[in-house]
């Protein structure tokens, strides 16, 4: 009796121990990974997965389009990414040089890896994230799962959830800052201002988007949700809609400095509400695409900005 | 019907052409004044009542909006009317002719250089842009000898050529020319009224002058021997003309961007109202123009806003490209283009070469870059490495490398081009015309449509799914092509049909490219090229090569036979129309495969024949192999060059092959004409 339940006891051990060996699953973009073991020698590809990996304490062994990654990625852990290699554009990775460094997993877009799986698979298994799912997700939780994800496959959770913890931590402490000089409960929209040779594009971050929840967490009020445009969590518009938040504090991002120049010298520009009432404030330009550095950038630029 | 009631229908045609264009220009403007971001109500509210900004965002933003539409419409239906008389061809129109590429491609790279200088001198540059298309255009079609055919092919590979040049600025400077895209499809949008300022004195100026040769051009109309009979000097009008409309045109494209159609449908539309006089003419496809432009720009107002609504270029392409093909399908001009005698312009042999030793020295060049692509790769390697890795018999990994990147790589590479060769041949013998490949049946456009849906639908689809879209879209476009021309599948109609297809795909890209272009890269996926192509495509490709040369030499003779014409073709017993569609339908799906699995290439079909005919300048059967070879050299060049250029980083092969076929094509063209 003793013999047959400690038989089935090791046998269960046994299944539990392969079971621990072979399940690192995680899910994304493309499907769901299973790994044997957490990934160490990751290949990236696109400034979201190269910023997780780092945020993450991981040196990946190559990145996609290195150089511009180094200037792109507004944290010091991005200057590690020089003595790496670079595997070209994400959509032709440089496959030879893949190969010849083995990695165990191949980080990237969910677009471009999904284009390319056919032919990456035979180096490495394949995950793909896609910054924009289309379906009106909170863009910060999007974020937070797509680090959590990683994390799993590299079987770093603890540092994730510290990642993300230190994010709220430094939310938590602006948020009462910014009360302090009466931010709190303010209606703010962030917008991105872009020039073409001719018209300026305004592009309106929605409600759902990473920089409004951050917005949010901050103590105040997001003001403009747009159900049309939830897919994207922003939408590209005109000086004219603007009129419609004339109570509002305007956030803008000079996306292009001469755009930014002829767009305030418009009329309509000096007449709007926010203009006159002098609630308009410059943040610095950070992609909203990238990962928890780039959300990290940006609510130090939103603080030293608001904070004057 | 007498001629006491043609005069007063004429004049009443006039009234009603000018008049009934104000009142439709006025309708037009005053609901395109009442669109926009800022809703009616609150514009409304804002200039009856209290504080509001209604008159800064009216004047500020929509009348300039309004002003280029209207300038820019007005310039290029005229643009396209004196065009239109003075070559007496109907077909033409600045779009067509390069002058809007060639202006865009001047912007973009005037852009990319000096930004400040762009803002002062954009017409100037946009014109030289315009200028230089246009002595493209002259030099291939051969000037005022060409015929209406001859020059709308020229004006296609100009364009082609130059379209693929912006679209490899765009690719490869993507963050500096971002903010370029969004003028670079056509918009009216306006911050203010200094676009306006800069152009709108070329754009009157160039009317006005217009408006006062108005007698002239009715004069030219009725052909170079009555116009000399009537002393008017001819060549002084076109050279003339051809700086007005530079002028005009280069103001438009520089104030809204290229917008095509406006010029071609416009004049059509006149004509459909019976008015001949250019006096009447002018000034009414001024109007007639400007309200085409403002409608369809309302109409994208309707659609959204600019996250969701198509850029005006791309609704005047989806709404004119299919009156073109109805011109074209209806036109009596080309009632009897079947009957038309041989080639339009022959091609001389150029070198004493014998094509059996043209063909070894292809093939040794072939041999050698082929070995140069095997060499070239992130993971080095010599040639006693590769040689090794040959047989297998170097280091695991190496031996990899080569079985399962760098050979299949060159494999499909050789497959392909030979491939794409052997269908723009076929292509040019049924059509009997050296300009023409399957890009001109429509092919690529149709494959880049199905490209580009595949991306808007699942947007995470591998390259499988990518290459059966492909597929389905280059298949549907020739297929389409030939349902139209079914009823008189002649060269010409074929050709023009297949121009009017590949526009309507083409609009359908350029809005996906805009509605993708915000999250992503669209322009990587248009662009084709052999990155990480591996043993199914060259599985998949090779039985259809086998069997589309089969098929070729077994066609050779008879279309040698065609070569001769279809009157001569029917004089000694062949029959035309069987194999014109026997060797199209080879030529179209042979490249739409390789089309699919390589992504959309340009150029080969056109250059690899050309190449073929200096050694074979007469036989088919000849040129086969030749053709085939050549175009295995020209895609492996371009591959290894590709891989080599920006490594790691690669330069698609596609766009390779735009900078420097494109280029080659010309100037051979150019050179063999003169023989």
């Amino acid at each position: 009796m003793f013999f047959r339940t400690s038989v089935i006891g090791f046998a269960l051990a046994g299944f539990a121990a392969f079971e621990l060996q072979a399940e690192t699953c995680f899910h994304h973009d493309l499907g769901e990974t299973c790994l044997l073991q957490p990934a160490q020698k990751v290949a990236a590809f696109e400034i979201r997965q190269i910023e997780n990996l780092l945020a993450l304490g991981v040196m990946p062994i190559g990145v996609g389009n290195r150089d511009q990654m180094v200037d792109k990625i507004p944290s010091p852990l991005a200057e590690g990414l020089a003595g790496v290699a670079d595997f070209g554009l994400p959509a032709t990775p440089e496959l030879e040089s893949m190969m010849l460094l083995g990695p165990d997993l191949i980080l990237g877009g969910a677009r471009n890896m999904g284009r390319q799986q056919e032919s990456l698979r035979a180096l490495a298994p394949v995950a793909g994230f896609e910054p924009y799912p289309a379906g009106g997700h909170n863009m910060y939780a999007v974020m937070e799962s797509h680090l959590r994800a990683v994390a799993t496959a590299l079987g770093r959770e603890a540092a994730a959830e510290a990642v993300l913890a230190e994010l709220d931590a430094e939310i938590a402490a602006a948020r009462t800052a910014l009360a302090a000089k009466g931010w709190a409960g303010r209606r703010v929209i962030l917008g991105n201002v872009n020039a073409g040779i001719t018209g300026a594009d305004v592009m309106l971050f929605n409600s759902n988007s990473l920089p409004a929840e951050i917005i949010r967490r901050l103590g105040m009020d997001y003001a403009h949700h747009d159900p049309r445009h939830l897919d994207k969590a922003f939408e590209v518009t005109t000086v004219e809609a603007l009129i419609a938040f004339d109570d509002i504090d305007f956030l803008y991002m000079p996306f292009n400095a001469e755009g930014v120049r002829n767009l305030m010298a418009s009329p309509v520009w000096r007449g709007l509400g926010f203009v006159t009432a002098e609630r308009l404030h410059e943040v610095g330009y950070q992609q909203m695409y990238g990962g928890p550095l780039s959300a990290r950038a940006f609510l130090h630029d939103l603080i030293a900005a608001l904070g004057k | 019907m007498n001629r006491g009631v043609v005069m007063p229908y004429g004049a009443c045609g006039a009234c009603g052409a000018l008049g009934g264009g104000l009142l439709a220009l006025c309708l037009a403007m005053a609901f395109n004044l009442a669109q926009g971001e800022a809703p009616l109500a609150l514009i409304w509210a804002g200039l009856f009542g209290e504080g509001g900004q209604s008159f800064d965002i009216i004047w500020g933003f929509r009348a300039p909006r309004l002003a280029a539409g209207v300038l820019s419409g007005a310039a290029l239906a005229v643009s396209g009317v004196v065009m239109q008389s003075l070559l007496r061809n109907p077909m033409v129109s600045p779009g067509l002719v390069g002058i809007t590429s060639g202006a865009q491609l001047a912007i973009i790279l005037g852009a990319l250089a000096a930004p400040g200088l762009m803002l002062q001198f954009g017409v100037a540059i946009a014109m030289l842009g315009g200028l230089f298309a246009v002595s493209l255009v002259w030099l291939v079609s051969g000037g005022r000898r060409a015929s209406p055919l001859r020059l709308v092919l020229s004006g296609l590979v100009v364009s082609m050529c130059l379209g693929g040049l912006s679209s490899a600025a765009l690719l490869l400077f993507e963050d500096e020319t971002r903010y370029l895209l969004s003028w670079g499809a056509g918009r009216l949008r306006q911050n203010d009224w200094s676009g306006v300022e800069a152009t709108a004195g070329f754009i009157l100026t160039g009317l006005l002058v217009t408006f006062a040769l108005a007698r002239r051009y009715d004069v030219a109309r009725l052909g170079p021997e009555v116009a000399a009979g009537l002393g008017l000097d001819l060549r002084a009008l076109s050279i003339l003309t051809l700086i007005l409309v530079l002028l005009m045109t280069g103001a438009a494209v520089a104030l809204t961007g290229p917008i095509g159609f406006i010029g071609l449908v416009t004049p059509h539309l006149l004509r459909l109202m019976r008015i001949k006089s250019h006096v009447v003419l002018i000034p009414a496809a001024a109007l007639w123009g400007a309200v085409l432009l403002v409608l369809a720009d309302s109409l994208t107002y309707l659609i959204g806003n600019v996250t969701s609504a198509p850029p005006v270029g791309a609704i005047t392409a989806l709404l004119g490209a299919p009156l073109l093909l109805w011109l074209i399908l209806r036109s009596q001009a080309l009632k009897g283009s079947g009957m038309m005698s041989a080639a339009p312009f022959g091609l001389g042999r150029i070198t004493g070469l014998r094509p059996s030793h043209a063909l070894y020295g292809l093939g040794l060049a072939l041999g050698a870059v082929s070995l140069l692509h095997l060499q070239s790769g992130g993971a080095g390697m010599d040639l006693s490495e590769i040689w090794l890795a040959l047989w297998r018999q170097a280091e695991p990994l190496q031996n990899r490398i080569i079985w399962e990147l760098r050979l299949p790589r060159l494999v499909v590479a050789l497959l392909g081009g030979a491939g794409l060769a052997l269908a723009g041949l076929l292509m040019q013998a049924i059509l009997r015309n050296p300009l023409a490949d399957t890009g001109v049946m429509g092919v690529n456009a149709g494959a880049s449509a199905g490209i580009m849906a595949m991306a808007l639908l699942m947007p995470f689809a591998g390259a499988v799914s990518i290459a059966l879209a492909a597929l389905l879209g280059g298949l549907a476009a020739g297929a389409l092509v030939w349902a139209l021309a079914w009823a008189r599948p002649s060269p010409t109609i074929l050709i023009l049909t297949g121009i009017a297809v590949s526009a309507c795909a083409g609009a359908f890209v350029q809005i996906a490219v805009l509605q993708l272009q915000q999250t992503q890269s669209p322009v990587a996926w248009l662009v084709g090229g052999l990155h990480g192509r591996g043993w199914a495509a060259a599985l998949v490709v090779l039985p259809v090569l086998a069997g589309a040369s089969f098929i070729a030499i077994l066609l050779a003779r008879g279309l040698d036979v065609l070569a001769l014409g279809d009157l001569a073709a029917k004089g000694i017993g062949a029959t035309p129309d069987p194999l014109r569609l026997a060797g199209g339908i080879t030529a179209i799906v042979l490249a739409s495969l390789i089309i699919a699995a390589l992504g959309p290439i340009a150029w080969i079909g056109l250059l690899a024949p050309h190449i073929a005919r200096l050694f074979a300048p007469v036989r088919l059967r000849a040129q086969i192999p030749c053709a085939m070879i050549a175009g295995a050299l020209i895609l492996v060049s371009a591959d290894w060059l590709s891989r080599i250029l920006l490594a790691p980083s690669e330069m698609p092969a596609g766009i390779v092959i735009s900078l420097v076929g494109a280029p080659w094509l010309i100037f051979m063209i150019k050179r063999s004409d003169h023989r």
